[in-house]
């Protein structure tokens, strides 16, 4: 069972993933509060969620090369792809919440 | 922008780093190490956003300390995860949902009983002459009463759910304490047991603080229109694994 937060991880990811290659957690958070108005999700929310995500296999993940992030005077960001088992559990539930209306619906366009 | 309101943000984000070391502390190096370096990415990225989208220093600092207080619970709860090794049995949303609304409901019954307690009681020492006027302390135990009643009504419906528990909240901490002050009136054993327990109000205080937190997450629960339970009963998807 997906939680909404995990829905709405994947819905967002799989919207920034063909435009950016991957996706970090601040901006997850951005696009989540963008999309629905609301706050920025909470780290533990967010990063907790990631984790699960990671080793369920939904989510893969990896740090960004050092010298990236030293050229842009910033810390490491890590870099999270959608994998083909979240894009099929996400297809297959946003679905069933699309008709609910309660996810976007961008990503499977 | 005032240098002061510059130090805003760098301890909000100290604060936060702190925590971090804080719940990390103990678990697997590599692990913790990975936590405290995506938060502090994290609180990186935000800052420079906040001045990229123009957003004052003091908002981003209150933006920044309300992420890490709202995600405490979860950090704890991933916490205990890496020292048990799992995440544990996830129970369903709508089921914690129901937990919930069953929690703030007996919340705000316990609260009208308690107005509807000290309402009956002064107006039967007053019908006997015990007292003479209603205290302060009473008046306000049966008002807040009052509006614990209506903020129970407000959770019967999805829609006003979010009210109904933000004004318990509010009840909920001041009732406890000034139902023990309005006693103090009425009862001789509650004259002594105040008199002689010089915690019991600070304890009132305690109890009603940890409401109003209970109320407040309920809140922000049910406000948040992303985690309703409609949207998380989606379910049927991990596709090749069981429910997780």
């Amino acid at each position: 069972m997906l939680l909404p937060i995990e829905l709405a991880i994947l819905d967002a990811g799989l919207t920034i993933q063909p435009r950016e290659g991957s996706f970090f957690g601040f901006a997850l958070a951005r696009t989540l509060a963008e999309r629905d108005g609301s706050a920025l999700v909470s780290h533990g929310t967010l990063y907790r969620a990631l984790n699960r995500m990671d080793a369920a296999g939904l989510l893969e993940s990896e740090w960004e090369a050092p010298e990236l992030a030293e050229a842009d005077g910033r810390p490491r960001r890590r870099l999270y792809r959608v994998t083909g088992a979240g894009e099929a559990a996400f297809r297959a539930a946003a679905r069933t919440e699309q008709q609910r209306g309660t996810v976007t619906g961008e990503a499977l366009a | 922008m005032s240098g002061r309101s510059d130090r805003a943000v760098e301890r909000a984000a100290r604060a936060t780093l702190h925590w971090t070391l804080r719940y990390t502390g103990g678990l697997d190096p590599l692990v913790a190490a990975d936590r405290q370096d995506e938060i502090l990415s994290d609180l990186h990225e935000q800052t420079a956003w906040a001045t990229e989208a123009g957003i004052g220093e003091r908002a981003t600092a209150r933006s920044i300390r309300a992420r890490m207080l709202r995600g405490i619970p979860a950090d704890l709860g991933w916490r205990r995860a890496q020292l048990s090794g799992r995440e544990g049995i996830r129970l369903s949303l709508p089921r914690v949902d129901g937990l919930l609304l069953a929690a703030v409901a007996v919340i705000g019954v316990v609260q009208v009983g308690v107005g509807a307690f000290i309402a009956a009681r002064h107006v039967r020492a007053l019908l006997i002459g015990d007292i003479g006027f209603i205290p302060n302390a009473a008046a306000l135990t049966i008002a807040l009463g009052s509006v614990a009643l209506v903020a129970t009504a407000l959770l019967g419906h999805r829609r006003t759910r979010p009210w109904g528990a933000a004004l318990l909240a509010v009840t909920g901490l001041l009732i406890f304490a000034q139902s023990v002050n309005a006693l103090y009136y009425l009862s001789a054993t509650a004259l002594l047991v105040i008199n002689g327990v010089t915690w019991l109000e600070p304890a009132a205080y305690a109890v009603g603080t940890g409401v109003a937190i209970l109320c407040l997450a309920a809140t922000a629960q049910w406000a948040n229109p992303a985690r309703r339970p409609s949207a998380a009963s989606a379910a049927s998807a991990l596709t090749g694994e069981e429910s997780r």
